[in-house]
């Protein structure tokens, strides 16, 4: 940076004419640790700017980022949901398995229910017995 | 806009807010408790601000405004206390300045500029905002805006002067 150039954004500077751009320099030139003889006046009030910028808030931060325990508390409620889910799954599928003595129970129910369709077969012919016997009653006729 | 965001760019802003603070209202502690309050309010009307398109300005307007309710309150309460130390009410502020460890050398400079032409050189020479955002913190227009920033560098100027040639150091 040229000299020349410094003295003249000085000098704007303190009219209130500098652009944002030409303060950034005349800071980078003021907070070296040696200026020109003839600014070292200035010096002092640009690290007093420098130096109130190093100031930070180091106070309690009053709004707590909610989002993240939320999403814990969120997570958390699915888990718990999920597991629940399988369990009651658990449950029923227990519930739809037979035990042995079942399993023996129904097969035996089916063979009684096909025992007791052969006998009403058979129930079935003993009905045309009964009508056979019926019509040779009408043929022997003893009176 | 979702919360994330919103308290990032909140917090973004919080050094700013509490230099800001700070320079209004002097002390480390209140310029604390402004900062704290001033977020509280931000997020409970996050709704209504997340609209905006310069939160931070908007934050920075906050502040600038509860510093001032602060000041007049405190003002008022100590309208009576003023009254009866009235010789000693002018040296006070000197004494309080030179006492204060924390207290920064920029200070030293501006106290004795109006209020607004401190605020207008904080925004600019300690926050680097633009002539547009300081009037919109400020609440002044832009022209306004440019002559309290030249009024308060000369003069600033002036007192640089005169300090160099009386060979006072009044940086450190």
């Amino acid at each position: 940076m040229e000299l020349k150039q410094v003295h003249k954004y000085v000098d704007l500077y303190f009219e209130g004419q500098t652009t944002r751009e030409q303060e950034v320099v005349l800071m980078d030139y003021f907070t070296q640790p040696v200026v020109d003889a003839n600014l070292v006046q200035f010096k002092p009030y640009f690290e007093a700017i420098a130096d109130e910028r190093r100031q930070t808030y180091k106070g309690k931060s009053p709004v707590k980022p909610a989002s993240k325990t939320k999403w814990r508390r969120a997570i958390a409620i699915a888990a718990i949901a999920i597991f629940g889910f399988f369990m009651t799954q658990i449950n029923t599928t227990q519930a739809i398995q037979p035990s042995p003595e079942e399993i023996v129970f129904e097969e035996f129910k089916a063979h009684m229910y096909f025992v007791s369709q052969k006998l009403n077969k058979g129930h079935e012919g003993l009905a045309h017995i009964e009508t056979f016997n019926q019509t040779t009653n009408k043929f022997i006729k003893t009176d | 806009m979702d919360e994330r965001t919103y308290l990032k760019r909140i917090l973004n802003v919080q050094d700013s807010m509490f230099r800001l603070a700070k320079r209004l209202l002097t002390s480390t502690e209140e310029a604390e408790d402004a900062v704290q309050e001033v977020i509280t309010k931000l997020w409970a009307n996050m709704i209504q601000i997340a609209t905006l398109s310069n939160i931070e300005g908007y934050a920075m307007t906050m502040t600038k405004n509860y510093c001032l309710d602060r000041l007049k309150s405190k003002q008022a309460s100590q309208l009576r206390l003023v009254h009866y130390h009235h010789d000693k009410a002018t040296t006070s502020l000197d004494k309080q300045i030179d006492a204060r460890d924390s207290v920064s050398k920029l200070m030293v400079f501006m106290k004795d500029l109006p209020e607004q032409q401190q605020l207008v050189l904080q925004l600019r020479d300690i926050e680097q905002y633009d002539f547009e955002t300081i009037a919109q913190i400020t609440e002044l227009s832009e022209g306004a805006v440019r002559v309290a920033l030249s009024r308060a560098r000369k003069k600033i100027k002036a007192q640089l002067i005169k300090a160099h040639n009386h060979g006072i150091e009044t940086g450190s």
